[in-house]
């Protein structure tokens, strides 16, 4: 070992991609959910750079760059969301969200 | 160093994940964003110690900052229930998950280990030229235009002149001089490889004839500490080349040599100074004496320059210098900033719409449905007949029967007595 490649990285990227996953899986809490999306989107965010790294061209710093962007949209909607749901409802439990149920 | 580098990724890396699993298993919300906030950090130490000074700080501050500020925030906001929601799990979904994952990472690093990274690596760029001539010729003072693979680069190219990098495609281009009257004064063929950079320096040879050197440029990063210096020697005599410092008689005992000898049109390799003035001295290696003297040289930092000692029309030996701007530093601000305003100007544009409209839509959700203000008449919901008035007063119906209805009521309009009601 010794020296280190672009396959570690990726590889760690995709240890935090998979524990993401699972938290979107496992967890009841909505916020939590959110949580777990974050953390799959800055392991993709991890691999990107990673390339970037590799093959010396700054276009996947660009990227992430996007990639950042649009979680914090997608945060910020997002948590709205919970706020008014959370109002309405009472809860921010996704087992008990279920009016859009067919 | 890369046995560190290789400990610091392991140390940053094994501690991400394991804040990972921390923010899977944690039950109070507070700790699992506490867990995530640790793995943005280590990202963002990762992404420095992948030359991406600028991600990390976005990192830093977009994640570990903003993003998890409106996590937490909306936690203290929504209270104890937000934070330690009721975890009723489904029965064998964590097993389920579990193998899952398993299988995916397998499935993952399989592909990553057998997976050939470097066969779909980018095409190089293609090739860049610029083309310089000093040719002393009294036909090539003027007028003069420069063609390049059969396209007019520059017109009125005269004695000096230097082209501005032109990109071209990989292949062989004849560069040709046209003189005012028509006739070629000079021709050759070059031949540019993908991702290459080069510098066409056409001169006086021998007896006059026109002949061409090629220089390779370096374009790549120069700090803006330094400036990266080339020295070609288009003279017919071989040359020594002393920096004297500030403008002083030279000292070849003591002051530093820049190139011991150049040839005619020979260059000297590429070499990194400090950026400010220089003073160069030129020295006949046969005579020994001192053909060119600078005047005091202002080289820029961050720059590679071609310094071209050339004969002019009247024989004497001048400089000429070339800067060229060097790339940025891969990774920092200005190279991101660069691409994004070059290469990605659009999606930029775009990105900036969808947080407008992300904006918006958060206003719209987080300020909930308004609540229907029912419009009725409010001077009729708060009015009561003088009679109902005088009843509630004294408490006594026979009064509001017999005055009310007859003086009362006729006496007052209807919004006086709404002014009246209390």
């Amino acid at each position: 070992m010794g020296a280190i490649q672009i396959e570690h990285y990726l590889m760690l990227s995709a240890v935090l991609f998979t524990l993401g996953v699972l938290g979107v899986l496992l967890r009841r809490n909505a916020i939590l959910v959110f949580m777990s999306v974050e953390l799959m989107l800055n392991a993709a965010n991890l691999a990107l750079v990673a390339f970037a790294r590799h093959w010396g061209q700054s276009d996947g710093h660009v990227f992430v760059f996007f990639v950042v962007t649009v979680a914090a949209a997608e945060v910020a909607v997002g948590l709205a969301l919970l706020v008014t749901i959370f109002r309405t409802r009472q809860s921010i439990n996704i087992d008990e969200l279920r009016m859009m149920e067919g | 160093m890369t046995d560190l580098h290789f400990w610091l990724f392991l140390l940053v890396g094994g501690s991400a994940v394991a804040a990972a699993v921390g923010m899977l298993l944690l039950r109070n919300a507070v700790y699992s964003a506490l867990c995530l906030i640790y793995i943005m950090g280590a990202l963002a130490l990762l992404f420095l110690m992948l030359d991406a000074p600028f991600l990390a700080l976005v990192q830093v501050a977009v994640y570990a900052g903003a993003v998890m500020v409106l996590f937490l925030f909306v936690m203290m906001l929504l209270g104890n229930q937000a934070i330690s929601a009721g975890e009723r799990e489904i029965r064998g979904l964590p097993i389920i998950a579990s193998i899952a994952a398993t299988l995916f990472i397998l499935v993952a690093g399989l592909a990553i280990q057998s997976g050939d990274v470097d066969s779909r690596a980018p095409p190089p760029s293609p090739p860049q030229l610029r083309v310089a001539q000093y040719l002393p010729a009294e036909a090539a003072a003027e007028g003069v235009e420069l063609w390049i693979g059969g396209i007019e680069t520059a017109a009125d190219f005269g004695y000096g002149s230097v082209s501005a990098f032109t990109t071209l495609p990989a292949g062989q281009h004849t560069i040709s001089l046209v003189a005012a009257d028509g006739s070629r004064l000079y021709e050759g063929d070059v031949t540019l490889a993908a991702g290459e950079s080069a510098s066409w320096l056409i001169y006086a040879g021998e007896g006059g004839a026109p002949q061409a050197t090629r220089i390779t440029e370096d374009g790549s990063h120069v700090s803006l500490r330094e400036s990266r210096v080339a020295l070609v020697n288009l003279s017919d005599r071989p040359l020594a080349v002393y920096d004297t410092g500030s403008d002083r008689e030279l000292d070849p005992a003591r002051d530093p040599l820049w190139a011991a000898e150049l040839a005619p049109g020979g260059a000297s390799e590429k070499r990194l100074t400090e950026r400010g003035s220089v003073d160069l001295a030129f020295v006949d290696l046969a005579t020994g004496e001192t053909m060119l003297r600078t005047p005091v040289l202002e080289l820029a930092g961050g720059q590679s320059t071609l310094l071209v000692a050339a004969a002019d029309a009247t024989g004497r030996t001048v400089l000429h210098d070339h800067p060229a701007e060097t790339a940025d530093a891969f990774g920092s601000p200005a190279a991101v900033g660069h691409s994004l305003f070059r290469r990605y100007l659009l999606p930029f544009e775009m990105i900036g719409v969808l947080l407008l409209a992300a904006l918006v839509g958060g206003i719209i959700v987080a300020q909930g449905q308004r609540r229907e203000v029912r419009r009725r008449d409010v001077r009729r919901r708060v009015a009561r007949t003088l009679a109902a008035a005088i009843e509630a007063q004294v408490a006594d119906p026979a009064v509001g029967s017999a005055a009310g209805e007859t003086t009362g009521a006729a006496q007052l309009p209807p919004s006086a007595g709404v002014a009246d009601g209390d």
